[in-house]
């Protein structure tokens, strides 16, 4: 578990994003591939095919 | 000044996610700061080791940050939280350390560089004490790991985060875009 976070913390904050800092960050492109709805859609019937894992302590 | 009897509430507050990787957080994090425009912002993370790292790259970026963690002295946390307070520096990075929601009436955006973990933390990171008709502007990163935990945040808190729009409206967190209506309401 410390592995995946460390892992996390380098790829957040390594080196090698400089070069497109000058550039503005595509908000609307990176949206495009997050349909929220459908996303939710599904969580939810994964939810309710007994798939409990995702409610536990909720 | 302190009352653990107040509730906080979204009111408000307009509430936006940007669907990011973890690589392209800081990207889009200083994209933001070029973009809004910040009085004082608070930004979020889950770790005290992201607190730091961020915070150095903030500074690297040519903006002026102070920070704050739980593996602090209390003392030195409750100076760089006063200086804060006082205007002294615009933002500030931070891991959940407020448990009664920011009454600071100058911070007008609230970063979530990091999605917490559940609807608790997120509601005393951006929420606020029901008692100021304060006007903000609450922005989250979302990985695709963090649609979970969204979805529960949403749910349980029965509000929504809407997709960030190419534009904002100052008129949603900026003071002087306020309308006179508005100021006339929170009389």
């Amino acid at each position: 578990k410390n592995g995946q976070m460390k892992n996390k913390d380098d790829e957040c904050f390594g080196d090698g994003m400089d070069d497109v800092l000058d550039e503005d960050f595509d908000f609307e492109g990176n949206l495009a591939l997050f349909d929220k709805a459908a996303v939710f859609s599904e969580i939810d019937s994964s939810d309710r095919r007994g798939n409990g894992a995702r409610s536990r302590g909720t | 000044e302190i009352n653990l009897m107040e509730e906080l509430t979204l009111k408000g507050i307009t509430q936006f996610y940007a669907y990011v990787t973890e690589r392209q957080k800081v990207h889009c994090l200083n994209t933001l700061f070029s973009r809004l425009q910040i009085n004082q912002s608070i930004i979020f993370c889950n770790s005290t080791q992201r607190v730091e790292l961020l915070a150095k790259k903030i500074t690297q970026l040519g903006y002026s940050c102070f920070y704050i963690h739980a593996k602090m002295m209390q003392e030195y946390r409750n100076r760089v939280f006063h200086d804060f307070r006082n205007g002294l520096c615009r933002n500030l990075v931070c891991t959940d350390l407020f448990t009664r929601g920011i009454d600071i009436q100058a911070v007008n955006v609230v970063i979530n560089f990091d999605f917490p973990k559940n609807a608790e933390t997120y509601l005393h990171r951006i929420g606020r004490s029901g008692r100021f008709g304060h006007l903000g502007l609450a922005i989250n990163l979302i990985t695709a790991e963090d649609r979970f935990n969204l979805k529960v945040v949403e749910d349980q808190l029965v509000t929504e985060i809407k997709p960030i729009p190419g534009n904002i409206d100052k008129s949603l967190y900026v003071a002087e875009f306020h309308s006179a209506s508005l100021n006339s309401e929170a009389e």
